[in-house]
């Protein structure tokens, strides 16, 4: 495990939650930086767009809910990794964001402790292979 | 890696708590008016809210709970169920439910629980099944197939996810050609932090200290005036030493010289005390700023124990079959922690008087044309550089008709004085020890502890004063003025006997100089007539029993002090000065000297004693007890009643040694037979008894002709509220459970109600 582990992005207007996942994820050796709405996860990914590498976000916020910020970050042109986050399981909701363009669909439960752990390292090897496919 | 997640359980803990509040407050506020969607969406979000956390924080029993509520809360908003009193029940059981293992959690413990029945009960509350006409505070949820499934309603989408959390809401940049606020590094991360939380430990540290310095800054000025005798005594020697040099210049001509210094000493020391006297100044100001803001930090807002008394009126107002809002204004007003810590009970104990008996039943509004719905109002707000709390209810205000008789049941006053009394004499009473106008005295109103301990608390304990106004048929108000902090008071500091002691001023209502001639004597006491008012008037150094210097003077200063309505003159020697000083409380082994509250340091470090002017106010009305003998009734006569000898005699030593006349009886029936015999002012009594049991005991004696109204004290090792309940039931006007039964427990009921 040499490489430099990525820049995770948490967005959910729950400072509580923002904070854990935050913490778990840099616990994991993660960079994290947070943000409260999907508004304020745009400025700062705009602000450095080659420095994120990952993307975590609920789905329900106000100002720009999360599928409003993956159309936003697909439509700029980012391939960036996007994993949405939920407290509720529609599976509609599901296939919504990952039709929007989001890699990976997590339920708040629990159990997101483990699977938001699995889901960022499933989800940058997978987009690392596909970035090394397509170079 | 993995991370350790203890460091957010505080914060958990902290806005569990928040929103449990909110959850209550909403549910409040629903139960008055049921289609208020806002407060719906509101409530609906903190119970999402606490689900996502609790999850986050692997707590599954407080998720699960949550997640029930906010699916019962969903159902509610999408209107596939209607709102009811019962459902207002079971959504207040799910909070209560949460707020316990909150509580669990905070204590550090596994906040595990039997949450099963309550979640299926919540599930069926969604699906549109409530318990059918269940009471109120229903067991647990009958066993029965539960729903095949979490109706639709429950996974509502939730999209009116819209409030931000309140604190901690990051400072986001506008577009995205912000300055790049985000970055990885922590101390980037700190400045998003709005507040610390710091140990209230650390903070009443840092207040002592001020404390200190202020006390300190008094000291200072004390020195100064020490520069300026100095200053005085030089210019004494610069012209002494110029007589000198006058007369011939000395041995040698050294007159001149020594002139020339003493006058350049006497200059400095001029200049330094005018440079001194500006510092201080400067530094007075400081601070005071400084004391001002120190306090500040401490101060935290009455919402702080405001927020959970909807929710307590609703319940003591639907246990009585009453309708009552309360409704709250001023939480954001800020008072000393210490003191918020103190106001909350004496609230509480009046809040419920207010709804127990400030309040009319339904119908009885109705036949007054009043709305059927009381409303209480909780009011604070800032007045005069004190905290002003109103409290009023739109009931039946207090008759005062009922207070006379009860004045004269209790034996505290006969019918002559009470015909005398002006009618704030008269609402006094009921501040009185021993009178209280409840008909029952059960451990909810707080162990029959009465209004003489609410205003002791707020007098005593937070230095504040309580008044009341009533008018019949409209209501009854209670004001209650506290200052906002108890660090620092302003005291007066007087001399009598030749010693220094402090007055705190909030006790002092004018200090006026008489000539002796107008201390006039009335039935032996002095007193002096003051704006058509008779107060009476007392020797501070007798009470103190100090040597008296008295003499014959031809004027006299007088302190008048109040304490609640009554108000005491005290001829003091002097009156030296008024500052605010630090109140250090007496050390433990001298807590028992009870006219001396308090002691604070003066500037010149000596250690003054604070006088406990309620004290004073009790030993001179002692004074006035000496007098003929104004007829306090005979002893009461008590029937103790327990099949345990022990126990019995146990209580009746006890009583004996307060002055009771005390007979026994082995069960219910001896009792019974006693009873026929004699006549007894009280009753106490076992509950579990041969032949007969106290509950028996005390629905036959209230079937009987003398023992109506008599005081009947059921004292048991049964806890239950049904027992309780079933006590107050047959007529029992308290009920004490005996592991909490100590001897001032029993004492005090019985002296509450026979005086």
């Amino acid at each position: 495990m040499a490489e430099r582990k990525a820049k995770v992005l948490v967005v959910d207007d729950d400072s509580f939650i923002r904070e854990v996942l935050a913490s778990i994820l840099e616990g994991e050796g993660y960079d994290s930086l947070t943000a409260g709405d999907g508004k304020e996860a745009l400025a700062a990914f705009g602000a450095d767009p080659g420095g994120i590498g990952l993307i975590v976000s609920d789905l329900n916020m106000p100002e720009m809910s999360g599928m409003e910020l993956i159309g936003k970050v697909r439509e700029a042109g980012s391939e960036v990794p996007i994993i949405i986050l939920t407290g509720n399981s529609e599976i509609s909701d599901a296939i919504a964001a990952v039709r929007s363009g989001a890699n990976d669909y997590l339920e708040k439960d629990e159990n997101i402790q483990d699977t938001i752990v699995l889901s960022v390292e499933k989800v940058l090897e997978k987009h690392a292979l596909k970035q090394r496919n397509t170079r | 890696m993995a991370l350790d997640l203890a460091k957010f359980l505080a914060r958990f803990v902290e806005e569990a708590r928040d929103h449990v509040n909110r959850l209550n407050e909403g549910l409040v506020r629903l139960d008055q008016q049921p289609d208020d969607a806002e407060t719906i969406n509101a409530i609906f979000r903190s119970a999402h809210t606490i689900k996502g956390s609790a999850r986050m924080m692997k707590l599954t029993p407080i998720a699960e709970v949550a997640h029930k509520l906010e699916d019962a809360l969903g159902a509610l908003r999408e209107q596939k169920i209607g709102f009811s009193k019962e459902l207002a029940d079971l959504l207040f059981k799910g909070v209560d439910c949460i707020a316990a293992m909150v509580e669990k959690v905070a204590a550090g413990a596994d906040p595990a629980g039997e949450t099963g029945p309550l979640c299926e009960e919540l599930a069926r509350a969604a699906a549109g099944v409530l318990p059918a006409g269940a009471p109120a505070p229903s067991q647990e949820a009958p066993p029965g197939p539960a729903p095949a499934a979490v109706p639709e309603a429950a996974s509502a989408p939730a999209g009116s996810q819209t409030a931000p959390p309140p604190k901690a809401a990051p400072s986001a940049p506008a577009g995205p050609a912000a300055p790049p606020p985000l970055k990885t590094e922590r101390p980037e991360k700190k400045a998003r932090v709005e507040s610390i939380r710091v140990s209230a430990d650390r903070l009443d540290e840092l207040i002592r200290l001020m404390g200190e310095i202020v006390s300190h800054q008094n000291r200072l000025k004390r020195r100064l005036a020490d520069i300026r005798e100095v200053e005085r005594t030089a210019r004494k020697g610069r012209d002494l030493a110029a007589g000198l040099q006058a007369g011939g210049g000395g041995p040698e001509g050294r007159g001149a010289e020594l002139a020339s210094a003493a006058g350049e000493l006497q200059a400095g020391l001029k200049q330094l005390a005018a440079s001194m006297r500006d510092d201080a100044n400067l530094q007075e100001l400081l601070t005071a700023e400084l004391q001002e803001k120190a306090l500040m930090l401490r101060m935290v807002p009455l919402a702080t124990v405001f927020d959970t008394f909807p929710r307590m009126v609703r319940d003591e107002a639907r246990a009585l079959g009453k309708e009552v809002a309360l409704a709250v204004e001023g939480g954001e007003i800020g008072l000393d922690k210490k003191m918020i810590e103190k106001i909350g009970d004496p609230l509480v104990h009046m809040l419920r008087n207010a709804v127990d008996h400030g309040m009319e039943a339904p119908a009885v509004r109705r036949e007054a044309g009043k709305p059927e719905r009381g409303t209480i109002r909780l009011a604070a707000c800032y007045d005069a550089g004190s905290v002003l709390i109103e409290l009023s209810d739109d009931g039946g205000g207090i008759r005062l008709d009922k207070l006379k008789e009860k004045a004269l049941q209790k034996k505290m006053h006969t019918e002559g004085e009470l015909a005398a009394m002006t009618e704030p004499e008269l609402l006094d009473l009921i501040f009185q020890p021993g009178f209280s106008t409840s008909p029952i005295i059960t451990d909810l109103s707080g162990r029959g502890v009465g209004m003489d301990v609410v205003r002791r608390n707020i007098v005593e304990e937070l230095k504040g004063s309580i008044k009341i106004e009533t008018r019949p048929g409209k209501g009854t108000s209670f004001f209650i003025r506290l200052p906002m902090t108890l660090a620092v008071m302003r005291v007066l500091l007087i001399q009598t006997g030749g010693t220094t002691f402090a007055v705190t001023t909030h006790y002092v209502t004018e200090v006026l100089r008489v000539r002796t001639k107008e201390i006039i004597d009335v039935l032996a006491k002095k007193a002096i007539r003051l704006r058509e008012e008779l107060i009476p008037v007392a020797d501070l150094d007798t009470l103190l029993g100090l040597p008296s210097r008295g003499g014959r003077r031809q004027d006299l200063l007088l302190l008048i002090v109040r304490v609640g309505g009554e108000k005491l003159g005290l001829i003091v020697e002097a009156l030296l000065d008024e500052e605010d000083m630090v109140i250090k409380s007496l050390p433990a082994h001298m807590k028992n000297v009870s006219l001396v509250s308090g002691v604070t340091i003066s500037g010149r470090n000596e250690v003054i004693n604070i006088l406990h002017v309620p004290e004073l106010m009790r030993v001179a009305g002692d004074m006035k007890e000496t007098m003929p003998e104004r007829g306090r009734a005979a002893a009461a006569r008590i029937l103790v009643v327990d099949d345990s000898v022990n126990t019995r005699e146990i209580e009746k030593s006890i009583l004996e040694a307060y002055g009771y006349v005390v007979e026994l009886a082995g069960d219910g029936q001896e009792a019974l037979e006693r009873t026929r015999e004699a006549r007894y002012d009280l009753v106490v009594t076992d509950v579990e008894m041969p032949r007969l049991d106290g509950f028996s005991l005390t629905e036959r004696l209230r079937r009987e002709e003398g023992y109506r109204e008599t005081p009947i004290i059921i004292v048991t090792s049964r806890e239950k509220e049904e027992d309780k309940r079933r006590g107050i039931q047959v007529g029992a006007n308290a009920y004490i459970v005996k592991g909490s039964f100590d001897q001032t427990n029993l004492l005090e009921t019985v002296q509450n109600l026979v005086g």
